[in-house]
């Protein structure tokens, strides 16, 4: 209940006028939307304010707020989606089950998948297919060229794009 | 200034494109090297790049799990579009002077958070502002979009089990991937299940429509729908009671479903994995009334009557196969 205090709220606050500015900035660029980064940073700090998380000591306010952000993307639900769909693939390669991948590998995987998710949020469509199977599967980009249905041209335009969205997602 | 950091973002691309391309030369690698020391931004700007190709070229001996997963991260993320604008509003205004009462509430109301969600191990019921119920079970989500022309819930993941107010000036909608439901009065579930969506009708009825607005069914109670997105179609009869009563009781009632499916139900009710050869187990079938908050019991139930060997790793990691015929 001390979250009612004045204090919190100047705390409170303090962060939203220092940083919100910067988090709307991050994530207009990173999800190439104003809209969509308002309601996100919006979102952001009715999460802090709902968990009455306590804000008054943070030494890197900004990590704290991209961390909440980032939470907020990837969320329970889509976690879940990664880790099934990740899974089931996973059971399918029958062998793979039995020593071939530990818990723990399967959990550092998971983990790793989500942050790329992360990175990639807010990407177009197109340019995050060719991108994944470009860097991921390795295909040349004549190749996906002809899966995506695009010209060769249009592949590597959309490679320049991604790789762009990466440095954007990454920038903070 | 920011004109200067878009050029230094693009160069760095244009390198790191033109590097895989054409085979890591050693000149150009080196005219690479030249260009990232001009200045920490460039050398930033391509490391940024690298970083992700290196996470992604991490997972390319498990390439086909992991496209899978990217997939199923973005699968469907159209459709669902935020809408806040009323609290943004309220917030922005919050810069100038924090309303007091807004940081006094014990809690936001649901509607302005938008989603209404449960972790494996819980259910949760909730009256909503029109006096209708809904009660989520295991790992579901939903998003209710109120207003005065209509009621309508996003169900977005799981199952949700609806009992409708009456009101006829405010139909009430429950909508998928696959379609969407509208009742005035009435009490159902509504469950996604992969990619179909499956509606049981407990009271009264309901009109249901695929996604694409071709197909348009009522559905009656006793009956359950499957509904895709472009199709509606009947799936048999059911017993409104002994759904009722399983909802109660926390159980998942089935008769002569394929094993896969069962264990999916039971996955959405337990953290931790559970693992299996979707394939190699379809043609077991299983007719049984499991408990879904006591998933251990409930897959032991399973085994008990089928041919299934359950390794447990650890909590969190199960994997069920199918036992061999020899012994071993």
């Amino acid at each position: 209940m001390s979250s009612g205090e004045p204090s919190y709220q100047a705390a409170i606050t303090e962060l939203y006028c220092a940083h919100h500015g910067w988090l709307f900035g991050w994530l207009r660029r990173k999800l190439g939307c104003a809209h969509n980064a308002a309601d996100l940073a919006h979102d952001t700090f009715a999460r802090i304010l709902n968990a009455r998380e306590s804000v008054a000591t943070l030494r890197e306010p900004r990590a704290f707020l991209s961390t909440t952000a980032r939470r907020l993307i990837i969320d329970q639900v889509r976690r879940k989606q990664i880790e099934n769909a990740y899974l089931q693939e996973l059971a399918l390669t029958a062998e793979a089950l039995e020593g071939f991948q530990s818990p723990e590998q399967i959990l550092t995987t998971l983990e790793a998948l989500e942050q790329i998710a992360f990175i990639l949020e807010g990407m177009q469509e197109k340019a995050r297919q060719a991108f994944v199977l470009y860097y991921l599967d390795g295909l040349t980009q004549s190749d996906i060229a002809r899966q995506l249905g695009l010209s060769d041209r249009t592949v590597r335009k959309y490679l320049i794009q991604a790789l762009l969205h990466c440095s954007h997602s990454l920038d903070t | 200034m920011a004109e200067q950091h878009e050029t230094i973002d693009e160069q760095a691309a244009e390198w790191i494109l033109r590097l895989h391309e054409e085979g890591f030369s050693e000149g150009l690698r080196q005219d690479f090297e030249h260009w990232k020391r001009q200045s920490p931004q460039h050398a930033a700007a391509a490391l940024r790049m690298q970083d992700v190709i290196n996470r992604l070229q991490a997972l390319r001996e498990q390439s086909v799990p992991a496209k899978a997963a990217l997939n199923a991260a973005f699968a469907g993320r159209k459709a669902v579009t935020r809408r806040k604008q009323a609290l943004r509003a309220l917030l922005i205004a919050g810069c100038l002077a924090l309303p007091a009462t807004l940081l006094l509430k014990s809690q936001y109301p649901e509607q302005w958070m938008a989603d209404i969600s449960t972790g494996p191990n819980d259910w949760k019921t909730q009256r909503l502002a029109d006096n209708s119920t809904i009660t989520l079970s295991g790992t579901s989500a939903l998003n209710l979009r109120f207003d005065a022309q209509e009621r309508r819930i996003e169900l977005l993941q799981g199952e949700v089990l609806i009992e409708v107010a009456h009101d006829s000036t405010r139909p009430f909608v429950v909508q998928t991937a696959q379609g969407s439901m509208r009742a005035l009065g009435t009490r159902f579930v509504v469950k996604r299940q992969g990619d179909t969506t499956v509606l049981t009708m407990l009271q009264s009825r309901v009109a249901a429509q695929s996604a694409n607005e071709q197909q348009t069914l009522e559905v009656a109670a006793g009956s359950r729908a499957l509904i895709h997105r472009d199709a509606v179609e009947l799936a048999g009869s059911i017993s409104p009671a002994s759904i009722n009563q399983a909802w109660e009781r926390h159980q998942l009632v089935v008769e002569n479903q394929p094993l896969p499916e069962v264990l999916d139900e039971i996955s959405r009710h337990r953290r931790g994995l559970l693992q299996f050869d979707r394939a190699a187990l379809a043609n077991l079938r299983v007719s049984a009334v499991l408990p879904l908050d006591d998933t251990d019991r409930a897959l032991q139930l399973i085994a008990d009557t089928l041919p299934l060997q359950i390794n447990t790793y650890t909590p969190w990691l199960i994997v069920i196969s199918q036992l061999q015929p020899a012994k071993k």
